[in-house]
This record gives C-alpha cells, sequence and structure tokens, in this order.
C-alpha cells in the first residue's frame, strides 16, 4: 500500500511549491506591473518628444533636424526601437504623398534595417516574424535580406511562411514576388482568406502596375494549384475589375474541366465574368445552368445574367424561376424587383402567363396532386415578390 | 471474493489515481494552453486581415442575440453590438417571446417598422410573428416569435441570416470592440474553420459606461470572485489547452462563431436539450468526421467576451445543474462516437475524457470525499498516510493548477488594472479547492441524477443586471 513517508513528502513539497509560486505570482504581478507603468509613462514621453520631430521632418522643406540627427536621438535599445518604428506605422497610415516618402527615409533608415536584418537571421521564430512584419512595411530589401525570406516562406510553420510571403510582396523584382505568391498557393494548409490577403498586398493599385499584376494573375491561374485557390483569385480579378483579363477568364472557363472538384471556381470564373461584363460568356453559363443542378453555381449565374441583363438572359431567368431551388429563386426575385420597372414589368407579366396556364391545365382536368407543387412555387414566388417590393419600396437593408 | 482489506486498498488506489490523473491532464493543459496562448498573441500581428478587408473576399457575418426577458439590457446590448468594428455586420435580435417588454423597447428605441423577410426555414423553429427593422439602422433586424428556447431563437436567426458567418451570444454579454476583427483572425489561420469561440471572462465587479468597459476588477461578491478564478482556469485549460491538442468539445453559448452553411448541414441547434452549445459542437464533430471532410473548430485565446455570473447560491447551483445535464445530454445522444475510431481522437480520447472526468467525474469526487470522512471518522479504518495523499493530490495539487491558470493570464493578458485584483484571484484560487470545488460537485451529480430523471428546464436564474 501507500508508504508514509512518501505521502508526508508529496504533501509537504507540494505545499512548499504552492507557497513559492504563490510568493511568485505575487511578486511577479507587483513587479511586471510596476514596469509596465514605468514603460507607458516612458512611451508616452517617448512619443511627445520624437512625434514633434517627425512631423518637423516630414512637412518642413528645412527640416529643424535630418533623418540622421532623428535616429541618433534614439537610444539603442529595443523597446525605443520598436516605440519608434510603432510612431513611425502610425503617422503611415496618416501621410500621403511627399510627406510619406520622407517618412520613408525614416522607416527605411539603415539602423532599422540592420537590427531587423539580424533580427531576421536569428533562431528565434517570433524575431525573424517581428523582421518579416518590418519588411514588408518597409520594402527596404538588400539581396542578403531577400535570400532570407525566400528560404523563409518555404518554412513549415505556416504563420512564418505567410509573414516572409507577405514581405517578400514588397520586392522590386516582380517575378520574386510573384514566385512566392505561387510558392505559398501551392501549399495544402493555407486559408482562403490568407490567399485574398496576399494578393491585396501583391496588387499594388497603381496604374502603372495593372498590366504586370494582371499578367501574373493569369499565369498563377495556368499553374497547379488548388481550384479553390484559384476561385479566390478569379473573383479577385473580377471585383478589382482586370477588364484586360476578360477574354482570358473566358476562355479558361470554357476549358476548365466540368468537376465537383472544380466547382467552386467556375463559379468564381462566373462571378469574375459578371463584375467584368463580359456579355459573350453568357451562353457558356447558361450551358453551365443546365449542367448541374449545384446552387452555388446558379446563384453565381443569377447575378452575372442579371448584370448581362439582355432580354435572352432574363427570359432564361424567368423561365427557370418555377423550376429552381429557393436561394436561386430568391435571387432572381431579387435581381428583377431591385434592378428597374422594366424588370419588375416583365416579371409580373410572368406571374400572370404562368397564373393563367395553370388555369388552363386546371381546366383539362389535370389531377390537384399535379396542381398543387405549381401552384405552392407561385404563391411562394408571389410571397417573395411582394416583400422584395415592400423592402425596395422602404428602402431596405438588402 | 474481495476481503475488506484488499477493497479498501483498491478504493484508495483508485481515488489517489484518479485525483493525480485528472490534475495533471489539467496542469499539462494549462501549461500547455501558456505557450500556445503566448505564441499566439506574439504572432498575430502576421494574421491581421489590414488587406484583406479592402477587398470584397472577406467573410461577413451575422450577430445572433436570442433574448428572452431582456427587457432590462436589451437596448443597451443593442447599442454596444452596433459599435463593433467590421466592415459588413449584421445584428439579429430574436425575441423569444418574451413575457416583459423586451420588444416595445426595441420598437421604440430604434424606430422599428414592421417589415416581412423571404427566407428559406432550412432548420425548423417556433412561428416567427412579426419582423421588424429600422429605416435608420439598416444592419438591425428584430424578430418576434413565438417562445421556444434559446436554440430555437438561434435557429430562427441562422435561418434568417445571409452572411458566411454567424455570432451567437447571450443578450447580457458585452463584447469587445475588435472582437470580430480578432476572432476573423481564426478563420485566416485555419484553413475550413467551421466553428470558433473565445475567451469568455467574468463582468461583475468591471467598471462600465456606455456599455463598454472603463476598469476591470474582481466581483464583489464572493460567489462572482470564485467564478472569476475558476472561469479563468477553465476557460484555459477547458478551451485552449483542449484547441492546442485540437480537440476543442465545447464553445461557450455565450460566444461563438460558426460556418453558416456548416451549421445548417447538421441542422442547426437542438431544441430539446438543456446544452445546445456542446451539443452543437459534438454533431459538429460528429458529421464532418463521418463524411471524411476536412474541418477545424477552433479558439481564439484572448479575452472578448465579458458576461455576468450568477451572484446567489440558488441561481449558481441551477446553472451548473443544467451545464451538467446539458454534458450529459450530449454524450449520451452522440454515444456512438465514443472508442470509435471512426470518430479518430475525438472518439477515442476527447469524449472518453469527458465521460470519465467531467461527466462521472463528481461521483468519484463526491464518493472519495464520503470514503475520507469514514477514514477518518472510524478509528478502525484511519489511514494517515491516504488522508496525507489525498490532501496532497487532490486539494494542493488542485491549488497549484489553479494558481499556475491565474499565473498563465498573468504573464499572457494582465486582464486585471491592478496588484490587488490579482492577490483576490490567487487568494481565491485557494479557496475554490476549499469547499467550492466539493459543493459544485454535488450540484453536477445532482445534475445527473436529474438528467436520468429526464429534467429539460433551464432553472431559475436571477441577474442583477449591468451598473454603471
Amino acid at each position: 500500500m501507500f508508504n508514509f513517508d512518501i505521502a508526508l513528502q508529496s504533501l509537504i513539497g507540494l505545499t512548499i511549491f504552492l507557497a513559492l509560486l504563490f510568493l511568485f505570482l505575487l511578486g511577479y504581478t507587483f513587479w511586471t506591473r510596476k514596469k509596465q507603468q514605468y514603460w507607458n509613462s516612458y512611451e508616452q514621453k517617448f512619443r511627445d518628444y520624437f512625434f514633434s520631430l517627425i512631423l518637423d521632418y516630414t512637412e518642413e522643406s528645412d527640416p529643424m533636424l535630418s533623418a540622421d540627427d532623428i535616429i541618433k536621438k534614439i537610444s539603442k535599445r529595443s523597446k525605443d526601437y520598436s516605440f519608434f518604428i510603432k510612431l513611425l506605422n502610425e503617422l503611415d497610415d496618416i501621410l500621403d504623398g511627399t510627406e510619406r516618402e520622407r517618412l520613408a527615409d525614416l522607416i527605411e533608415h539603415r539602423v532599422f534595417t540592420s537590427f531587423y536584418q539580424k533580427k531576421l537571421f536569428e533562431f528565434s521564430t517570433d524575431s525573424k516574424i517581428y523582421a518579416c512584419v518590418y519588411f514588408q512595411n518597409s520594402g527596404n530589401i538588400d539581396n542578403r535580406i531577400l535570400a532570407k525570406l525566400v528560404t523563409i516562406s518555404k518554412s513549415n510553420n505556416l504563420k512564418l511562411a505567410f509573414a516572409a510571403t507577405k514581405a517578400l510582396q514588397s520586392a522590386e523584382d516582380w517575378s520574386i514576388r510573384k514566385k512566392a505568391l505561387l510558392r505559398f498557393f501551392k501549399r495544402t494548409d493555407i486559408s482562403e482568406l490568407m490567399v485574398a490577403e496576399l494578393l491585396h498586398i501583391f496588387d499594388t493599385g497603381l496604374a502603372e502596375d495593372r498590366e504586370q499584376v494582371g499578367e501574373a494573375l493569369k499565369d498563377l491561374l495556368l499553374k497547379k494549384i488548388d481550384p479553390d485557390i484559384k476561385n479566390i483569385i478569379v473573383r479577385y480579378m473580377g471585383y478589382q475589375q482586370f477588364y484586360e483579363c476578360d477574354e482570358f477568364l473566358y476562355q479558361y472557363l470554357n476549358r476548365v474541366h466540368f468537376s465537383p472538384k472544380n466547382f467552386s471556381l467556375i463559379r468564381g470564373l462566373i462571378t469574375a465574368l459578371g463584375e467584368l461584363y463580359y456579355t459573350e460568356a453568357a451562353s457558356t453559363i447558361r450551358n453551365y445552368w443546365e449542367k448541374e443542378n449545384n446552387t452555388p453555381i446558379r446563384l453565381a449565374s443569377v447575378k452575372t445574367l442579371s448584370i448581362f441583363a439582355d432580354k435572352e438572359n432574363l427570359s432564361f431567368l424567368l423561365q427557370h424561376l418555377l423550376k429552381v431551388e429557393f436561394p436561386v429563386r430568391k435571387a432572381i426575385i431579387y435581381e428583377f424587383m431591385t434592378k428597374g420597372e422594366e424588370r419588375i414589368e416583365l416579371l409580373t407579366k410572368f406571374i400572370k402567363e404562368t397564373q393563367k396556364s395553370l388555369k388552363e391545365i386546371a381546366l383539362t382536368q389535370k389531377s390537384q396532386e399535379e396542381l398543387d407543387p405549381r401552384l405552392d412555387n407561385i404563391l411562394d414566388i408571389t410571397s417573395g415578390i411582394k416583400i422584395a417590393l415592400t423592402h425596395r419600396l422602404n428602402k431596405p437593408y438588402a | 471474493m474481495l476481503d475488506s482489506f484488499s477493497f479498501f486498498n483498491i478504493a484508495e488506489q483508485f481515488i489517489i489515481g484518479y485525483f493525480f490523473t485528472i490534475n495533471t491532464v489539467y496542469l499539462a493543459l494549462v501549461v500547455g494552453a501558456l505557450i500556445y496562448v503566448r505564441k499566439q498573441m506574439l504572432h498575430r500581428s502576421v494574421v491581421k486581415a489590414d488587406a484583406l478587408f479592402k477587398t470584397e473576399l472577406f467573410k461577413s457575418i451575422s450577430i445572433l442575440v436570442p433574448a428572452y426577458n431582456e427587457a432590462d439590457n436589451i437596448v443597451e446590448s443593442v447599442e454596444s453590438l452596433l459599435k463593433l468594428e467590421y466592415p459588413e455586420y449584421h445584428i439579429i435580435v430574436v425575441n423569444d417571446g418574451s413575457a416583459d417588454d423586451t420588444l416595445q423597447r426595441l420598437i421604440d428605441h430604434f424606430d422599428l417598422t414592421e417589415t416581412d423577410i423571404y427566407f428559406e426555414e432550412q432548420i425548423e423553429h417556433q412561428q416567427i410573428r412579426n419582423i421588424y427593422r429600422s429605416p435608420d439602422t439598416s444592419m438591425l433586424t428584430v424578430v418576434d416569435k413565438k417562445n421556444g428556447g434559446k436554440a430555437d431563437a438561434l435557429n430562427a436567426g441562422i435561418n434568417i441570416a445571409e452572411t458566411d458567418l454567424v455570432c451567437s451570444i447571450d443578450a447580457d454579454s458585452i463584447l469587445e470592440q475588435d472582437v470580430l476583427k480578432k476572432l476573423i483572425q481564426t478563420f485566416i489561420e485555419h484553413k475550413n474553420t467551421i466553428a470558433a469561440g473565445g475567451v469568455v471572462r467574468v463582468i461583475n465587479g468591471c467598471k462600465i459606461e456606455n456599455r463598454e468597459i472603463q476598469k476591470i476588477h474582481t466581483p464583489k461578491n464572493f460567489w462572482a470572485r470564485l467564478q472569476s478564478a475558476e472561469y479563468i482556469r477553465a476557460f484555459l485549460f477547458g478551451r485552449v489547452g483542449w484547441d492546442y491538442f485540437k480537440s476543442l468539445l465545447i464553445v461557450s453559448g455565450a460566444f461563438g462563431i460558426f460556418d453558416r452553411q456548416a451549421v445548417i448541414k447538421v441542422g442547426g441547434y437542438l431544441t430539446n436539450t438543456v446544452g445546445e452549445d456542446i451539443e452543437l459542437i459534438v454533431r459538429l464533430h460528429s458529421y464532418h468526421l463521418r463524411n471524411n471532410e476536412d474541418y477545424q473548430i477552433r479558439f481564439l485565446p484572448e479575452p472578448i467576451c465579458w458576461t455576468e455570473v450568477p451572484t446567489d447560491y440558488k441561481s449558481l447551483r441551477n446553472q451548473r445543474n443544467r451545464w451538467h445535464r446539458g454534458l450529459a445530454d450530449s454524450l449520451w445522444r452522440h454515444k456512438y462516437m465514443l472508442f470509435n475510431p471512426s470518430y479518430s481522437h475525438i472518439g477515442m480520447f476527447v469524449m472518453p475524457f469527458f465521460l470519465f472526468f467531467e461527466l462521472l467525474g463528481p461521483i468519484v469526487n463526491i464518493l472519495s470525499y464520503i470514503y475520507l470522512i469514514i477514514v477518518i471518522s472510524l478509528p478502525a479504518y484511519f489511514n494517515l498516510t491516504f488522508i496525507l495523499l489525498f490532501l496532497a493530490v487532490s486539494i494542493i495539487y488542485g491549488m497549484v493548477v489553479s494558481l499556475i491558470a491565474i499565473l498563465t493570464e498573468e504573464i499572457v493578458f494582465k486582464t486585471y488594472d491592478s496588484f490587488k485584483d490579482v492577490a483576490i484571484l490567487s487568494l481565491y484560487s485557494f479557496l475554490e479547492n476549499l469547499g467550492y470545488r466539493q459543493i459544485h460537485a454535488w450540484w453536477q451529480l445532482k445534475g445527473l441524477i436529474d438528467f436520468f430523471k429526464g429534467k429539460k428546464s433551464w432553472g431559475k436564474m436571477t441577474r442583477k443586471g449591468f451598473k454603471e
């Protein structure tokens, strides 16, 4: 059975450990709070002092101090560097134009570059991540840093790879940026939201880069990456109005293999072609509609065909109104009820005709069982129309 | 047949082994949580969604607020929800047949008008009487329905929502303003996330202005203080720790975010259970593992939701009784998962742990204390060695685990504003092992008995509301 000595020793040992732990906790809490108080007040003073100096440097053509002089005033403590970078990042969000360019003199200053370069080469993942965040914001990447970032972007640690890939988007060479994206998109553990985030960082939004970005995105679509990721890429192209890629996306839609694996991609392509108003795609989209009863694809098709808006597309949607599942039916009704009087008239006319034909069917003494589902659909559609109309009149949130 | 000596031997070894095992697992989970949370906090700048929000590819969210007799708090709750930071979100308040003027207060304050929504009832729920919207507050929808319980109200909200994600909260919870931005990080970081929870903390004692927390303090009430220490410990090992091992089985009913389609696919919340939150999570695990679909249920290890806890003995007893019935009900409904390799580590390890240590734990606890009393009071069976070991592995070891949880909280979050608050929490982490846990085990045992008796009621809860 149990040994008395061991039991007693366990009790005493644990009690002593508990007491020490308690004292440590109190000591730690007291000490860290005091420290925190000190650093908070230090940071406040630090900010008050440097804020005016930095603003003076960025706004005045003849500033009181040069970038070097300002940097010299910072002590070499890591805390000072992090406070200063934090301040620069805050100003980075506010300033633009020449002021932003002058701010870059400070952000990209060799003192910080060498400080974070050292961090990038440290063993610690935390240090590497801090460095990646810095290089992503500063864009001051030389060959040595670039090589290291490429290595880190291949890491098994998803967050580290993500941080490095983001940082690589600050590289000047487009091919490096594109390769980093491709490398990351080939991973199997990334989320779709990561893809969207990276695409937006990759796309500078500048008119002069537009063609390069479009070409790079097209190129990515030709590589062997997961269709779900491609879905995000094509939707991004659509939402960001890459009109120069519309023909390519249309050809891509024609060539993509129609299989469940590619359904999300097909849906994305249909959405993108709608956003890009590529009306030539209408017949292909209608064909996809007929091919398989896939709700997300049909929902995307409703939106796109409604954007295309010619008579053929609209009557196609109306023809399917009675047969389709609820979400698609709802989408069609909203597209007709919220996009102008002409469409409302078309929808009303269609309902009247359907009711008329139902009456005729009833006269031919078809059984109630045959009529009931059609009547239910009509009732449902009428209720949808009524609700959509109310919303339209009340200017609802939808 | 066993003689009395061997019976006592086995019983004592079992009791010591049980307490040692459970506290060691909790310790491992707390230490795992400490490492994980610290890492998460240091690395969170990487998954900040700054660029994502400039695209149209982020996930839209509906916040579902089931409200039953919430007249005192509901307007302030919704006002505070309207201030959240997120590019596109909606608030759906579901008035679940309140007997007070919850609905009228909403109508008056937000100038709501009756409207209708064209939606499909994909999940069953009680009849909706009316739907209201405000011309000025377009992101707010109020649904008035027949009483059907919290789960039923949430189901109605899920049907009406049109967003990618739905976030279920309690009407009396206060959320951090950047809660949605923080939570979306979980969806960025983890592929195929279908549900996520966050750390819920006790709001009693905090200084609140305009439904915003100004100062975080420990409560003044004895029971609430005990629960503050308990919440810190429980959320660290009960959520973060399990999340570290990708084995999360509970997302708190006070705050949880779900992929709307995933919830619809499994049929929504179950209405005839008192543990709808845990049951939904178990069902999501079951469905995805059975169908071999990739999924993740994750936890954001940051305090994001503040909730009022019961401050009187009866309310607390009723709440814990209900929670235990909820756990029993979920495990019973999904007993087919237990030790079933088709359900991976959830079936082979997590559910058995919950069965033996969480559900049946109170039985062992109570029997152990009865045994301890017998051993102490009957000279013939007096065994000092056992008593000392029991004290060591049950009480002192439990205190060590509780205190490490408080220390973890202090190292990582520094949530509480003053040194005094941490000192109070530390003291209460001792106290909770000296009486509270034992009473708690008794409430849980009663809950288990009530479950077998078929009790389904929520029990009466008294809440004081937020004092500003």
